[in-house]
């Protein structure tokens, strides 16, 4: 008996000494240097064959079924894997600090299958920012939208934009979240750079595919950008001087280890289009900034700001008169983040913020004359202002089961057009205002999303539910998505993604003759919400010892309930009625097929994009009800971008792009009546513009200094100088002179030629310089 | 040493400054091949009642459209036959005028256009569809009262903007559309676009209008006729101003010229109206910005059954003031 007794408290000692009971782990992963979190990052059991990635906030929670064996693999692109052995935790709560630079090629195997084989996502693509700053760029400006156009299924759009046409959507049905908050318009300077500042920036991912629950009020993607947090542990900043814009970006610890502070802004350098002499003036300046408290071990708090504008315009002054003309318009946010960890297996994030969007056109005329004053204002305001309250929650419900729930509540504030006009003459004042009525929306939503990891076979399901009301109007939407993931083998998984979305809000553009200008619409009793299905199917695998990663993925995206402009028709003015100035009922084809090959490690990295796609629309009162090809329909896609670093001082990068050439509607007769030619086409969108190819380069010398680093950058934009479709237009060149005499006096005039088309291009050879640096 | 580095430095920046400049703004010819289209019938016709100056020069021009590229730029079409039909009846089949390029009315002083009534044309011409289109006259719509302020904006030029402030009462119950034209010599022919004065309005029903130009488009002139509707005021008492260039001069001084100014406040018809903002907003969508590229393609409204143009009725109210020699500054 004493002998029976000795041996269970031995045998309980020994697994207390040697073995300990299954239980969830949960931390956080963080840049050794910096301390910033990394979002993103791998966390693998490798004996388990299971994992998790860190949440948006840097955030992990796994299942440890047998510690005595568990090897924890810790992985994030462009830094060291960990491992750590499970026995060796003593704590529930680990938090792992990963140092900058390569791993060890075995680590790096395990770390590729995971970012790619063993995840249920579609269609997302994550770039390292420090990758992004390597590619060839415009201006001497890195900007991590126009790396994303050189993924597949994304483009820009046209030369130098900044949008994003993702899968035949198109630029307002993009999701796109700065710190978890929407930004309306994320172009500077016509789309050339977008108001992404990359030095401000920790982390980018885009989702392409079917994007899960959490997600929604959007159609096409998410474009998630998380700003850097701030240096927890030491000063730091950087900074660049380029051609178009120069910035700076300040860090640091407020206190050590515990709170920190970033704080970055950008504007132009030089005054654009005064450079070469007079034209109207263009300015843009951006600021990121942000605070980061560590509240308590289970508290964290977040502060981020953005402020950006654009303007554009003239002011001339003589002795009599006086005219100014101005267009302005930027985006502000602010958020206020906080994340509690309540427990090992729940982990919470609250988000209060707000964000604004407007645009203003401003015009003021004086005259002063002896016995005449006279006194104009006009301003127009357009916009929307958002309010909002959201809450997610991550609960691990069992081994290999988390359970993500969360709300949100946007209070939207439409301004479709605050007019103020105000006239005085001979000091008597007329004052006359007219304005469109602000337009409160209430947009609820409440997600469950279901993540199960079965080793061989991942699910991620989840259901959202949106309220939408509007004046006396609601809208209800249900929106399933699934994302299926199956390990064929070890290497290789077969996905399938299904997901329903709906879209509350329009973007309406006005073209023509004017400056454009975005106005955000929301659904009305007579303008229902846009809607989408998308399936998609494909595999992922990564191959020669994880060096590769390839996927391949094919979709098929259904639009239904879009909006478009009546031929003719804008905005300006008509927003009483914009509703009878809209096509609506409008459907969308969309299909296609993307192939991504990237290379993630060694001196030589670099993706290969190709894209076989196509996008049509359909409306009953556009094009006499036949469907006709989307603006942007591109049926090839390819994007090539290498990366070498040749050593310590020395890399270079070689982007090529080519694209089928963007349909165009082109006129097919004339004639003329009273006394002007008028051009009449027959469909739209029947003709393509010529094929666009480019290609680019960029060397980087970097170089580490007395105060830290800095880097000499030169690229070169479209260096065989290819002469790509800006847009086209038709011309009567002067093709001979004719001489008359009028007054005694030799009169040449032009003889206009035959019509012709002509093809209109931006950049050709297009070299740019930038000095940047770090200390 | 230091001179060849300046030298090396300058050239370089130079050489820089070329590629820069001449990577901009390229154009390169494009040749495409257009789908071959049968010509369709261009009309270009208007009414007004009889009892108006106007109504005693009235006719139907006839031409032909062509393939874009065509080198051939007018055509007129003088052997059709034109058939014109009053409330469904037939009157007349229309001559052509070759002195004037006219399919002409044929009609004497108790004959011609009456409000109210609807008129018809039928149109055949060998090699082209047959074309059909029907329009009336509206009512006049009587300007109450019209002020003139000779010197009321000077433009950073120098020029002299004259101000017409104009009342008028808008009949409910109806859509109304209306066109304001500005004549500032009398012996001109009133209805020749040619003879029209720029004008220009800060009215936002006016500046509202899809044709009606930015200000931020530097390049546009201002139009030469002001086209709205009656959406935001509809049976209303309405009194608007807008602004037209006077005739006027320079010796040391600047001076407004004596004229007398002819105020036309036209009541149109819904294809007039949409004809002609069609028209004007075509026009200035196929001029080229290097900004914003092209405008968006648009095509001119016709009420023309299987061909190109307008025919299309108005009624006006003139009203004509004497505005003496005046002195700027």
């Amino acid at each position: 008996m004493k002998i029976f007794c000795l041996s269970v408290i031995l045998i309980c000692f020994s697994s207390f000494l040697n073995g300990q009971e299954p239980f969830i782990l949960s931390g956080y992963v963080f840049d050794s240097n910096t301390g910033e979190v990394l979002s993103g990052a791998n966390v693998f059991d490798q004996h388990a064959r299971r994992g998790t990635s860190t949440n948006f906030y840097g955030f992990f929670s796994i299942y440890i079924s047998d510690p005595n064996n568990a090897m924890l693999l810790f992985s994030y692109v462009g830094y060291k894997d960990t491992i750590i052995h499970a026995a060796d935790i003593h704590e529930k709560n680990l938090n792992v600090r990963l140092q900058p630079g390569l791993s060890m090629k075995e680590i790096t195997i395990e770390a590729s299958r995971q970012s790619i084989v063993n995840r249920a996502e579609s269609g997302v693509i994550r770039l390292p920012v420090n990758e992004v700053s390597k590619l060839p760029n415009l201006f001497g400006e890195v900007d991590i939208i126009k790396a994303f156009q050189q993924t597949p299924g994304v483009q820009s759009g046209g030369e130098g934009k900044s949008e994003l046409i993702v899968r035949g959507g198109s630029p307002d049905q993009n999701l796109i979240l700065l710190d978890d908050v929407p930004l309306y318009y994320v172009s500077h300077f016509g789309g050339f750079l977008s108001v992404f500042n990359v030095d401000a920036i920790s982390d980018a991912k885009l989702i392409k595919g079917s994007f899960p629950a959490r997600y929604g009020g959007r159609l096409s993607s998410v474009l998630e950008i998380r700003m850097k947090d701030g240096n927890m542990n030491q000063f730091a900043g950087q900074g660049m001087l380029g051609l178009i814009s120069s910035k700076i970006m300040l860090e640091g610890p407020i206190v050590k280890g515990t709170s920190s502070y970033m704080i970055s802004a950008r504007r132009n350098t030089l005054p654009i289009f005064q450079f070469f002499g007079d034209g109207p003036k263009y300015n843009f300046y951006d600021i990121n900034a942000k605070l980061n408290l560590i509240a308590s071990n289970r508290d964290r708090v977040y502060l981020s700001f953005y402020n950006g504008i654009d303007a554009v315009g003239f002011e001339e002054e003589t002795r009599l008169t006086y005219m100014k003309q101005q267009a302005r318009w930027g985006n502000t946010m602010g958020a206020l983040r906080w994340n509690r960890i309540f427990s090992n297996r729940l982990f919470a994030n609250t988000t209060f913020a707000f964000s604004r969007y407007h645009y203003l056109n401003l015009f003021e005329n004086k005259n002063q004359l002896d016995t005449i004053s006279r006194h104009l204002q006009n301003n127009i305001l357009t916009g929307i202002n958002d309010w909002f309250l959201k809450s997610d929650l991550s609960y691990t419900l069992l081994p290999g089961y988390d359970l993500k729930l969360g709300y949100k509540s946007i209070r939207h504030t439409f301004f479709p057009n605050h007019q103020e006009f105000q006239l005085a003459v001979r000091g008597k004042q007329q004052v006359r205002e007219s304005f469109k009525p602000d337009i409160t929306a209430w947009n609820h939503s409440v997600y469950v999303e279901n993540d199960l990891d079965l080793r061989w076979f991942q699910i991620n399901a989840g259901l959202r539910y949106s309220l939408f009301s509007v004046s006396e109007k609601r809208y209800n939407s249900l929106e399933p998505r699934i994302i299926l993931n199956l390990l064929l083998a070890r290497d290789i998984s077969l996905k399938y993604a299904y997901s329903q979305n709906r879209q509350f809000i329009h973007l309406l553009s006005y073209s023509g003759a004017g400056m454009p200008a975005d106005y955000w619409m929301p659904s009305t009793k007579s303008i229902g919400p846009a809607n989408s299905i998308q399936h998609s199917i494909g595999m992922a695998s990564s191959f020669m010892d994880g060096v590769f990663e390839l996927s391949l993925e094919a979709y098929v995206k259904t639009l239904n309930d879009l909006i478009a402009f009546k031929p003719g028709k804008s905005l300006v003015g008509h927003l009483d009625s914009w509703e009878s100035l809209v096509e609506k009922d409008g459907k969308g084809h969309n299909y296609g097929t993307e192939l991504f090959l990237q290379k993630k490690t060694g001196k030589s990295t670099g993706w290969l994009g190709i894209t076989w796609s196509r996008a049509f629309r359909e409306f009953n009162e556009l094009n006499q009800g036949k469907i006709f090809p989307y603006s942007y329909d591109r049926p090839l896609d390819i994007s090539l971008v290498w990366n070498y670093d040749w050593n310590e001082n020395v890399n270079f990068s070689f982007a090529w792009n080519y694209g089928t050439g963007y349909p165009i509607t082109l006129y097919t007769e004339k004639y003329m009546i009273e006394g002007e030619e008028i051009y009449v086409f027959d469909k739209i969108n029947s003709f393509r513009m010529r094929d666009y190819h480019r290609l680019d380069f960029a060397l980087n010398f970097p170089a580490k200094t007395r105060w830290g680093e800095r880097n000499w950058s030169i690229s070169i934009y479209n260096i065989y100088n290819r002469r790509n479709p800006y847009y086209y237009f038709y011309d009567r060149k002067i093709t001979e002179f004719q001489t008359t005499e009028v007054n005694g006096v030799q009169v040449h005039t032009g003889i206009p030629g035959d019509l012709k088309l002509y093809q209109r291009s931006l950049f050709g050879f297009f070299p740019s310089f930038g000095f940047s640096f770090k200390f | 040493m230091v001179n060849n580095n300046y030298i090396s430095q300058s050239i370089f920046f130079c050489a820089f400054l070329a590629f820069f400049l001449s990577s901009c703004g390229k154009e390169l010819e494009i040749e495409i091949e257009i789908p071959a289209n049968n010509p369709k019938l261009v009309v270009n016709s208007t009414l007004v009642p009889y009892s108006l100056p106007g109504g005693k020069y009235l006719g139907i021009e006839l031409g032909s459209s062509t393939s874009i590229f065509d080198t051939v730029t007018h055509n007129s079409i003088i052997d059709a036959s034109v058939l014109l039909f009053k409330n469904n009846d037939f009157i007349d089949t229309l001559q052509y005028n070759p002195d004037n390029g006219l399919y002409s009315f044929g009609y004497g002083p108790f004959e011609g256009p009456s409000i109210g009534d609807k008129y018809a044309i039928q149109i055949f011409a060998e090699g082209y569809e047959q074309v059909w289109a029907e329009t009336k006259i509206p009512e006049e719509v009587e300007i109450i009262e019209a002020n003139i302020i000779p010197v009321a904006f000077i433009n950073d030029h120098g020029g002299v903007w004259s101000e017409v402030v104009l009342t008028f009462d808008d009949p409910g119950n109806f859509n109304n559309y209306y066109e304001i034209v500005v004549v500032t010599d009398i012996s001109d022919y009133l209805y020749d676009p040619e003879n029209y004065s720029y004008l220009f309005s800060h009215e936002s029903f006016i500046t509202g209008e899809s044709y009606y130009p930015s200000p931020l488009r530097f390049d546009l002139k201002e139009p030469k006729r002001l086209l709205f509707n009656d959406n935001s005021f509809n049976g209303e008492d309405v009194t608007l101003s807008f602004y037209y260039y006077p005739p006027q001069f320079m010796t040391d001084k600047r001076f407004i010229s004596h004229h007398i100014v002819s105020v036309q406040l036209r009541n149109i018809t819904e294809e007039y109206y949409l004809f002609k903002t069609s028209f004007l907003q075509s026009l200035y969508n196929q001029k080229e910005d290097i900004l914003y590229g092209m405008g968006e393609p648009l095509n001119v409204f016709s009420n023309i059954e299987n061909g190109y143009g307008i025919f299309a009725g108005f009624n006006e109210s003139i009203v004509q003031i004497l505005i003496p020699e005046t002195i700027v500054d």
